[in-house]
């Protein structure tokens, strides 16, 4: 007998028993068959890839020709531009299965007088379209933030695509074409020209986390394993706020622990009522107590080293993270100039945030860690997992391994601002602001140097 | 008997060129092949006679085996992989039947870690033999065994990777054809597999990796490579073609190498890690070892397991010289962590290693100096974990056992 299982981490497979479909689903289905040209970027391990094996089977099903293009599979930090434009169209004919019966090496060579991307867009549509007459044709392009990591531009790409969408109206077999892009990306990263860019064009297709009335999928796993499925996939899943790898995982560890009691012969006891207690011990000791080395496979280290990898930004994402978890609303960075020079506090200068207010690119990046999501146009923690990872013990202990100053502002801090023994002069402060060059640094950082600044100029004004 | 190791002899000749590893793998099928040839079954005792031989004659060192097969007891010295047919080998549930259910199943990943000489290679022999029983293809690739010029080249390597694998199916290498520079070498890679060897091959092909850490060596490589894995691991959801190819990799040591999560096929699939035996692992182990005819009982065993723990491989090695009688349990016990016990040769490998790297001398002498779980270096402490002298508990670093403690702390002042 075959038993229910969770995946935790990667593409689930097509009959997965554990897929949750979305109303994302709903929506991307319907604007694919619109032709409309979608994009669906998000934060890593939110059921992008799982998505995309879903639609294009759906597709097929109703007739449809589908490719996929992952850009981790075609690029590598040494390719130049000629091998990835030209991997490109291989792998396209590959995932379209026309390798076998088309000699590629031949037709590419034949144009090789014509650049390259005119190539690839003959490829579409002299060999594509043309082999499959009637079909409708998807192309999913996976992974699209890895175009990124090139070392050159790849603007031409994704213009080549805008150009497909647009040729719809003067070119009528390009209605039979359409374009679906994944990954982790905002547009603004994919392509400098706002001219060129298919992804203002494109339609956004936003993945949210499972809400209990589509997670139902999952109680199936639950069942034979606890006496209230139900109230036990709630409180999962107010724990990971639905986001699918945590909720995944915790269903797996829920299924893992009862196969394990019953194979000691011993039920797994659950009363009613207890849920919520028994729930929070498991998330407690499996998820939270030593999440670095219990982190398998890995996801909370990867939101970690998105955090921390820059350092010279590190410092400014902890700071504006750490304000969204004080309730704060996060704020607008102001020049650090500006701050210096008028050290206001930063309640009374903060605007709050609304809903058109553009993402500066710390916001961007904290959204495309996973870490946070945007509720009502405010930054908030996306569950309460990451809440208790990444809790404010963890961001001051980062902050004061960041900072060569840390016992300083650490003292002035919780002095709440008063303690002016504690600022920094003459050398301390020249270094501390040696240091701070270049670095991207928390609004209190940028308080403690003025608050510094301000009482050795009062003190010079005293002689 | 002399008849029937020429005859064997003759095999190996016939498929002379592949490595030790191969031969252990199809060690089975031959032995099969053999009684059918010979119209007679044979034995336990040729099996390993024959094992023995194959080693010699690729060049491996294996007399100690040879004289074990010629003791009384016929006992095999515990050195390599327990082979296939031995009864000395233990099972860890549920890890043999989970990775057996695994490797059915259309497009799957097995990963196996563990360090060194914990029974990662006897394991995955033994998947490959379900595999083999199921009719699927099984094909063993060391990395170990790979040049490190090749794998200091992405392009070099793919195509050897090609061409090592397509030989083990038996289909000649058509690089040529399928190969094309100008689309890089991993879409090459990816292409050769899908339009030849997959395409060739009627029954699902077993692709084990083994040594996968000889890849992290090589940085550059592997972060072309390894998501490689993964990608052909995924395109199994959408490409049916790609059902039939099946994945296990083995490694010793954590993946030091920064992966892309999207990426990295270390979070995908089957994990297995192989523990240590537990006392009632040592206790059948000790049964099949006839040691309750010596009447050496379960807890004349236990000073020697607060020693060792239960590392398969040092206890294996005290069981085998306990049932040679050349030595007493108390005996064996009072000279375990000196250099005239029986791990003299055990210790004196691992010694030689740490001379060659004195930063993990040093290393592992701050480990087994100290009373404390220490922390270590990341890369030191993984590198000796894979050796299996460490245990690392997030990042702190532990002797792997009592034994090292003593007998490291004294060789490494």
């Amino acid at each position: 007998m075959l038993t229910y299982e969770y995946q935790v981490g990667g593409s689930l497979k097509l009959d997965a028993p554990s897929y949750v479909v979305r109303q994302a689903d709903l929506d991307l289905y319907k604007a694919l068959l619109a032709g409309e040209l979608c994009c669906v970027f998000n934060s890593r391990q939110m059921g992008k890839s799982s998505l995309r094996v879903q639609m294009r089977s759906q597709l097929q099903q109703v007739g449809m020709r589908c490719a996929t293009l992952d850009m981790t599979r075609i690029g590598s930090e040494q390719v130049t531009p000629q091998q990835w434009y030209k991997g490109i169209a291989m792998d396209l004919l590959r995932s379209f299965d026309l390798l076998g019966s088309f000699d590629f090496k031949t037709w590419w060579r034949e144009r090789e007088d014509l650049p390259i991307l005119h190539r690839l867009s003959l490829l579409l549509e002299e060999v594509l379209l043309v082999k499959f007459p009637h079909e409708r044709l998807f192309i999913f392009v996976d992974e699209i933030d890895s175009a990124l990591s090139l070392s050159f531009p790849t603007d031409d790409f994704f213009a080549l695509i805008r150009y497909c969408h647009n040729q719809r109206a003067e070119n009528p077999v390009y209605q039979r074409l359409t374009w679906a892009l994944f990954g982790v990306a905002t547009p603004s990263d994919l392509i400098r020209d706002r001219t060129r860019t298919p992804f203002n064009i494109g339609q956004a297709v936003e993945l949210r986390g499972f809400q209990e009335h589509e997670a139902q999928p999952l109680l199936l796993g639950l069942k034979d394993t606890v006496s209230n499925p139900q109230a036990v996939l709630r409180i999962i899943l107010a724990w990971t706020g639905g986001q699918p790898f945590l909720t995944q995982k915790l269903c797996q560890l829920v299924q893992g622990l009862a196969a394990e009691k019953k194979s000691l012969g011993v039920p797994l006891q659950m009363p009613p009522g207890s849920e919520a207690f028994w729930m929070s011990q498991l998330v407690r000791s499996h998820l939270i107590q030593n999440w670095e080395s219990q982190d398998q496979p890995e996801h909370l280290r990867t939101i970690r080293d998105r955090l921390l990898r820059d350092e010279q930004r590190a410092g400014r994402l902890l700071g504006i993270y750490q304000q969204i978890l004080h309730h704060r609303p996060a704020v607008v960075p102001l020049e650090r100039r500006a701050l210096i020079q008028s050290p206001v506090p930063l309640e009374r200068r903060a605007p709050k945030l609304d809903k058109d207010e553009p993402d500066t690119q710390e916001q961007v990046d904290l959204l495309l860690s996973g870490l946070v999501e945007k509720h009502q146009g405010k930054l908030q923690v996306k569950n309460r997992i990451y809440q208790e990872v990444f809790n404010l013990d963890w961001v001051e202990a980062h902050l004061t391994a960041l900072r060569p100053y840390a016992e300083s502002i650490n003292s002035w801090l919780n002095s709440g601002g008063f303690d002016e023994s504690r600022l920094l002069r003459g050398q301390a402060l020249l270094d501390a602001q040696a240091w701070s060059q270049g670095k991207r640094l928390s609004n209190q950082d940028y308080q403690f140097f003025a608050a510094s600044q301000r009482v050795i100029a009062a003190n010079l004004n005293c002689y | 008997m002399q008849s029937w190791t020429g005859k064997f002899y003759r095999q190996i000749a016939a498929e002379s060129g592949y490595d030790l590893d191969y031969i252990k793998e199809v060690g089975s099928q031959l032995w099969g092949a053999l009684s059918e040839a010979l119209g007679e079954k044979v034995s336990k005792k040729n099996a390993r006679l024959v094992l023995a031989n194959y080693s010699v004659a690729t060049g491996q060192s294996i007399a100690s085996s040879l004289q074990a097969a010629r003791t009384p007891d016929t006992l095999e010295f515990p050195s390599d992989a327990v082979p296939l047919q031995s009864s000395l080998y233990i099972e860890r549930p549920p890890g043999e039947e989970r990775a057996f259910a695994e490797v059915c199943r259309p497009g799957s990943l097995i990963r196996i870690k563990a360090p060194r000489q914990m029974g990662k290679t006897s394991l995955v022999l033994r998947i490959l033999a379900h595999a083999r029983e199921k009719d699927l293809r099984p094909v063993m690739v060391n990395f170990q065994q790979a040049e490190s010029s090749s794998l200091g080249d992405l392009s070099r390597f793919l195509r050897w990777f090609c061409v090592y694998v397509g030989q083990r199916l038996s289909l000649e290498s058509r690089l040529e054809d399928y190969w094309d520079e100008e689309v890089g070498s991993k879409v090459s890679c990816t292409t050769y597999f899908q339009q030849y060897l997959l395409q060739n091959i009627d029954s699902p092909v077993v692709l084990a990796l083994d040594e996968v850490n000889r890849i992290f060596e090589f940085p550059e490589l592997a972060q072309e490579f390894l998501p490689l894995l993964r990608a052909w691991h995924e395109e199994a959801a959408e490409q049916e073609i790609w059902q039939k190819l099946r994945i296990v990799i083995v490694h010793s040591t954590e993946v030091y190498v920064p992966l892309k999560l999207s990426q990295s096929p270390f979070n995908v699939g089957l994990p297995l890690q192989l523990q240590e035996f537990t006392l009632c692992q040592v206790h059948d182990l000790a049964k099949r070892y006839g040691l309750d005819d010596d009447g050496i009982e379960p807890q004349d065993l236990e000073p020697l397991l607060d020693l060792v723990g239960g590392h398969p491989h040092l206890v294996q090695l005290a069981l085998y010289w306990l049932r040679q009688r050349d030595v007493s349990p108390a005996q064996l016990l009072q000279d375990a962590a000196t250099q005239s016990g029986i791990y003299r040769d055990h210790f004196l490998r691992h010694l030689a290693i740490l001379n060659q790297n004195p930063e993990l001398w040093v290393a592992y002498r701050q480990v087994v100096s100290s009373a404390e779980a220490v922390q270590l270096e990341a890369i030191a402490a993984y590198r000796l974990e894979s050796m299996g002298l460490v245990k690392v508990y997030g990042n702190q670093v532990t002797p792997s056992c009592e034994l090292y403690r003593r007998f490291f702390n004294n060789q490494l002042q």
